[in-house]
């Protein structure tokens, strides 16, 4: 990710980004459209560089990645219970998110980042709560 | 660039977008790809600082390293759970080598009355159902292999630390499951005592679990059996399983107990509560009343009783009103001579103790947390009835309460 980049790379995205690149907000909430214990919305594609700012409408959850689901390069990253994080995506590819109490409970998310139209190789192979893994086919099928 | 927005999304304001991106471009110039905040919400839980990914791959790595143990010519036995405050079937001194014990556990989440009178109630985490889990009996140097499941309609996930083991937290990283998986872990019983086990799947989901009831004991008799400070055994005829159980229920405006669909729904409502460090309950095995009037624990003149009082998060201090220790084993390793005639020892917070008693009067003992607001308002009561024959030598009602003319 980012880490890579030298400072006067860095100085030349912060003058440049605000020509292109937006910030998305994601609900964290005990109830959604999708049942209880949601990310809204589940399924999300934005553009290389752009942020996700992740909402705590309700309390309780926090929004982290998921280990396995990252396309290569990427960096983990993991909000506290109740923090609305933003995290910027400048890695192309595919990324699980999930509510760490309520993994179990199917609340996640996949933030599709760039053009690709499938996500990596083994996105969906590790093992995960079998309501996680229903939430997760049904969001990839959503796109 | 493709850009695609739900239906249900919120509206990306531009200034947003500005600071959304200005954010991004700070936090690249150290490295950071994250910025958090919490306006409007209060009390952020922080996350625990656990070593990351690499160090458990390294303990991973050193486990597939490892000699296989040595468990050649070992017998291997079955020990059925049972519910507390009952003892599973066990030998008080070991006869033969040491063993395999196998146990099974089922994660049972599932909504549990805590107080009848006021309609509190908790979707409990539970092993095998109950709150305590059921106690595990071993003599030191058996081994303890444990099968958990968690069943398929739980919602959580959850894992087991057993105090009394050696290495990966207890146990607690080795045994995270999801609802409908299972795992098997074999842990030596090295040290003699009685132990908490408890439920710690990581961070502030640790004391959430602990407080729904996702707590027990494991007692690990020395193999020659318990002894009192001179080296004469010590033996009893019944043991009383008792789980002290602190709740942090929410409650509505009104000061009614919330009620919730589900177990998990109550996570964010729950820490708020825990956080004030004041239970609405603290209750022996899993309600209110669950060891009093027609539960009362029975016994008889010149029967021993062994008390296991567990409480796997907050101090408590067992009292047997009418009653004593006579042996007991407060902190409760085996390992040390027990003290003698107690009127009330001290359970910490986070261990099992235990205190043993030959029943000398007929008639009711409360068994009580004598801190009194706990026993008498929170529900930490028990009550032991004792057939028998009186002893007037060791009490007698000499007079009657009459009118004194004082
Ligand atoms: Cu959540
Ligand atoms: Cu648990």
């Amino acid at each position: 990710m980012l880490r890579s980049l030298i400072s006067t790379a860095a100085i030349t995205l912060a003058l440049s980004a605000p020509a292109f690149a937006e910030t998305f907000e994601v609900q964290m909430l005990n109830r959604g459209e999708e049942g209880t214990m949601v990310f809204e919305p589940s399924s999300l594609r934005i553009a290389t560089g752009d942020t996700v700012k992740f909402i705590a409408t309700d309390r309780g959850h926090n929004a982290e990645s998921v280990e396995g689901m990252m396309p290569e390069g990427s960096e983990a990253f993991v909000g506290k219970i109740n923090e609305e994080i933003e995290v910027t995506f400048d890695v192309d590819g595919y990324y699980g998110v999930k509510c760490k109490p309520h993994f179990a409970m199917g609340m996640v998310m996949v933030i599709a980042v760039g053009d690709g139209d499938a996500p990596q190789e083994g996105f969906l192979e590790g093992r995960m709560p079998r309501n996680a893994k229903q939430r997760f086919e049904a969001q990839l099928n959503a796109f | 660039m493709t850009k695609f927005i739900n239906p249900g999304l919120l509206p990306t304001s531009r200034r947003n977008v500005l600071r959304g991106s200005v954010l991004a471009g700070a936090a690249a110039m150290t490295g950071s790809m994250v910025t958090g905040s919490t306006p409007s919400v209060p009390n952020p839980v922080p996350n625990p600082n656990l070593p990351d990914a690499r160090v458990l791959r390294v303990q991973q790595r050193e486990m597939e390293r490892a000699a296989p143990a040595d468990l050649s010519g070992l017998e291997r036995v079955r020990q059925k759970m049972v519910r507390p405050p009952f003892a599973p079937e066990h030998e008080q001194v070991a006869t033969g080598d040491p063993k395999i014990v196998e146990v099974e556990m089922v994660v049972d989440e599932r909504l549990m009355v805590v107080d009848e009178d006021t309609g509190a109630s908790i979707w409990a985490m539970t092993y095998n159902g109950s709150v305590p889990g059921p106690l595990i009996i071993v003599h030191q140097d058996d081994y303890v292999e444990l099968t958990l499941k968690s069943l398929s309609r739980n919602q959580l996930e959850h894992n087991i630390d057993f105090h009394a083991s050696t290495g990966a937290l207890g146990g607690g990283g080795l045994t995270h499951i999801y609802p409908g998986e299972e795992t098997v872990l074999r842990w030596k019983a090295t040290k003699p005592g009685v132990f908490t086990y408890h439920c710690a799947p990581g961070g502030a989901m640790i004391p959430y679990h602990v407080c729904h009831g996702m707590n027990g004991a494991v007692m690990v008799l020395p193999r020659d059996g318990l002894k009192d400070g001179d080296g004469n055994p010590l033996t009893y005829d019944d043991i009383a399983y008792i789980g002290e159980q602190d709740y942090y229920l929410p409650r509505n405006e009104d000061g009614t107990f919330k009620t919730y669909a589900n177990a998990g729904d109550d996570y964010a409502e729950s820490l708020e509560a825990m956080r004030t460090l004041t239970p609405t309950h603290s209750v022996f095995n899993g309600s209110v009343g669950a060891l009093t009037g027609t539960n009362a624990l029975r016994s008889e003149v010149g029967k021993t009783v062994l008390m296991i009082h567990n409480q796997a998060n907050r101090d408590t201090r067992p009292h047997l009103i009418g009653g004593h220790g006579n042996f007991v084993w407060e902190s409760g390793s085996f390992s040390d001579a027990p003290q003698t005639g107690l009127e009330t020892w001290f359970i910490r917070g986070g261990s099992a103790g235990a205190a043993m008693y030959t029943f000398e009067q007929p008639g009711v003992y409360a068994y009580v947390n004598h801190n009194l607001i706990e026993a008498a308002i929170l529900g930490a009561t028990a009550h032991f009835v004792v057939d028998g024959e009186w002893d007037n030598d060791l009490m007698e009602q000499v007079v009657a309460p009459r009118t004194s003319g004082a």
